[in-house]
């Protein structure tokens, strides 16, 4: 089955981004929890059912932290 | 009549009862704690999401059980519904106190801080400590006139977003929200399918096809793509089973031939929430 792995070393400044977020179709990502000081502005693949695996949130990716993984 | 009228309407919609807004019912569930709680874990309400999730793509035996464990939770903590624009300002106009917030779907899925389209009624958060853990949310907070939120109201609703009453503690209502397609409760349900977190209105659409046009600018306002267009008569036509009576569509109809009727009266829609 399809998963997304988010390389929490190299997504960084993930609140300044969100490229990723503004790439998915289908909803996939969220970002945790944008205001509490714990978890904060991780972005989690949580719906999966929804993903088509178009690879676009891959391909925006400026620090290359999402792999795609059948 | 949805199951939370029967519960808790006394005979009328449930949101139209004071009772449920007062302040009894407020300090009695302890709803104090529970929006605290709630707000702080809001990110570890994921977990429940992602297992939901799984058993779904996974097509577990186990996800109609799960997912009918999800919704009673859910009902009886944090549920819905979905309300026209008369019914909120009904409600705008009961409420002593009407506060904008940012809205924490929002912030959940497009990673926006500061996106105020939701409207905290009854409860003032700000003197309250229920957002004590959130500084950026408790800065953002604006109190609003009745008229100042009818006016919002109608602006939103010209935008095509859809309104929803929201409660803390069933039966306590704490909140009204303007959705979109990046509001998680839309999301779950609507988008993803993967359990009910809220109830579509008491009301469902209908197009006067006399009036109709096939303009089909109301297509284009409806979240729930319940308008359908035939090109061989030129009419819009409403799914009544996808319908889910917010009324935005009637905002963009120049011939205003969308009317807004009782779900209840059509015997095999009533038990369609």
């Amino acid at each position: 089955m399809l998963n997304i792995k988010i390389d929490r070393n190299k997504c960084i400044n993930a609140l300044d981004c969100l490229k990723c977020i503004d790439a998915c179709r289908s909803g996939v990502l969220l970002v945790l929890s944008p205001y509490a000081e714990v978890a904060k502005g991780r972005i989690k693949p949580v719906i999966m059912s929804m993903c088509t695996g178009c690879g676009e949130c891959q391909r925006v990716c400026p620090a290359k932290a999402i792999t795609m993984i059948k | 009549m949805c199951e939370l009228c029967i519960k808790h309407g006394e005979g009328k919609k449930w949101y139209e009862v004071m009772k449920n807004y007062s302040k009894e019912l407020y300090s009695q569930n302890n709803v104090e704690q529970f929006m605290k709680d709630f707000f702080l874990n809001f990110h570890k309400e994921f977990n429940g999401i992602i297992k939901l999730d799984a058993a779904k793509r996974k097509r577990s035996i186990v996800y109609g059980f799960i997912r009918k464990m999800a919704t009673s939770h859910m009902k009886k903590n944090h549920f819905g519904q979905i309300i026209p624009l008369e019914d909120a300002e009904m409600i705008i106009d009961m409420m002593q106190s009407i506060t904008r917030v940012p809205c924490i779907c929002r912030g959940l899925t497009r990673g926006e801080k500061n996106a105020r389209y939701c409207f905290a009624i009854g409860v003032d958060p700000s003197p309250s400590d229920i957002l004590g853990d959130y500084p950026h949310l408790k800065e953002n907070l604006e109190t609003l006139t009745r008229d100042e939120a009818k006016k919002l109201l109608r602006k939103f609703d010209q935008e095509g977003l859809i309104h929803s009453i929201w409660t803390f503690k069933t039966p306590f209502i704490g909140g009204i929200c303007n959705c979109d397609r990046d509001c998680l409760a839309y999301r779950i349900q609507v988008t993803a399918d993967l359990m009910q977190i809220m109830f579509k209105g008491e009301y469902v659409a209908e197009i006067d096809l006399d009036q109709c046009v096939g303009c089909r600018s109301c297509q284009k306002l409806c979240q729930f793509g319940a308008i359908e267009f035939s090109s061989s008569n030129l009419k819009c036509y409403i799914n009544p089973m996808k319908c889910y009576g917010c009324g935005v569509c009637r905002s963009a109809c120049n011939k205003e031939a969308i009317t807004l009727n009782d779900r209840n009266q059509l015997p095999e829609l009533a038990g369609v929430w």
